[in-house]
């Protein structure tokens, strides 16, 4: 029988490193792309 | 470093490194005797307290550094390294109780080893929320490294305690003197998965360093644009 405490441990623990893998890569998507804009904008000044 | 070793690199030689341990933790590690299959849970609680608190003696490093040569690199290091260390060691505050419950029939006790460990996940916070509360960079730097100098006191204490004092939490595995000690294929699962834990941990602070270092590009072209725009 598999057991819940064992199963919720590994869940938990793979889920809590996922979300915060995801996070982290979504903060870096938007700097980049605020950073595309801002050099766009700084050329054609 | 990211020419030698690209991050596409490092995440795959952590995730396979990741597999590894998960071969080794359900199917080469032998089933506790007393404890059964709920005992498999200590390879990730233990590997997860190792890396905060290896996390915690990198915002030291980070935060004395920057004290002393007030470099940015440091102190991007040491806030890293604390957010890093703060996902690793809610890890250990999720894993322990669930570990606890079956084991002990409590999800929690107030002793020694588990009370300092949550004084080390409050000092993760204290460290991070200084970071978002204090709106001056520089001056949000020097406080977050006097924290991070102050709370590294708790992490030799949180180290020792199971060994200066009579505590719920179980005895060390190493140096706990006699009756201590693991299976040989436990050490092999628990040092294998530590190395995946420590090779994530790198991974994902690379990833911090990169997007602090965006970040100050950001905030630097952002002054530059308002600059521009104000003459």
């Amino acid at each position: 029988m598999v057991n819940v405490y064992l199963v919720l441990a590994y869940g938990l623990l793979w889920g809590i490193f996922t979300v915060y893998a995801w996070v982290i890569h979504g903060r870096q998507q938007q700097l980049e792309k605020e950073l595309v804009e801002l050099k766009k904008a700084l050329g054609q000044q | 470093m990211r020419k030698i070793f690209p991050p596409t690199l490092h995440l795959l030689v952590t995730l396979a490194w990741l597999m590894v341990a998960t071969y080794l933790i359900f199917l080469y590690a032998p089933q506790e005797a007393t404890m059964g299959e709920v005992q498999r849970i200590f390879y990730i609680h233990v590997a997860s307290a190792w890396t905060a608190m290896l996390a915690y003696f990198l915002i030291f490093l980070g935060s004395v550094g920057y004290l002393w040569k007030r470099r940015d690199a440091a102190d991007d290091f040491a806030h890293g390294a604390a957010e890093v260390g703060f996902v690793f060691c809610t890890c250990v505050l999720v894993t322990g109780p669930l570990w606890a419950k079956p084991v002990w029939g409590i999800w929690w006790t107030w002793d020694a080893r588990l009370t300092l460990t949550f004084v080390l996940w409050l000092l993760f916070v204290a460290y991070l929320m200084l970071r978002s509360y204090v709106i001056n960079p520089g001056r949000a730097a020097v406080l977050a490294a006097v924290v991070g100098i102050m709370g590294f006191v708790d992490v030799p204490i949180d180290y020792m305690a199971i060994r200066w004092w009579r505590t719920q939490h179980p005895q060390p595995v190493i140096a706990g003197g006699e009756g201590s000690g693991l299976d040989p294929r436990m050490w092999v699962a628990l040092f294998v998965t530590w190395g995946a834990f420590l090779c994530l941990f790198a991974y994902l602070l690379r990833q911090y360093m990169r997007l602090a270092a965006l970040r100050r590009e950001v905030s630097h072209l952002r002054r530059l644009r308002g600059s521009s725009q104000g003459a």
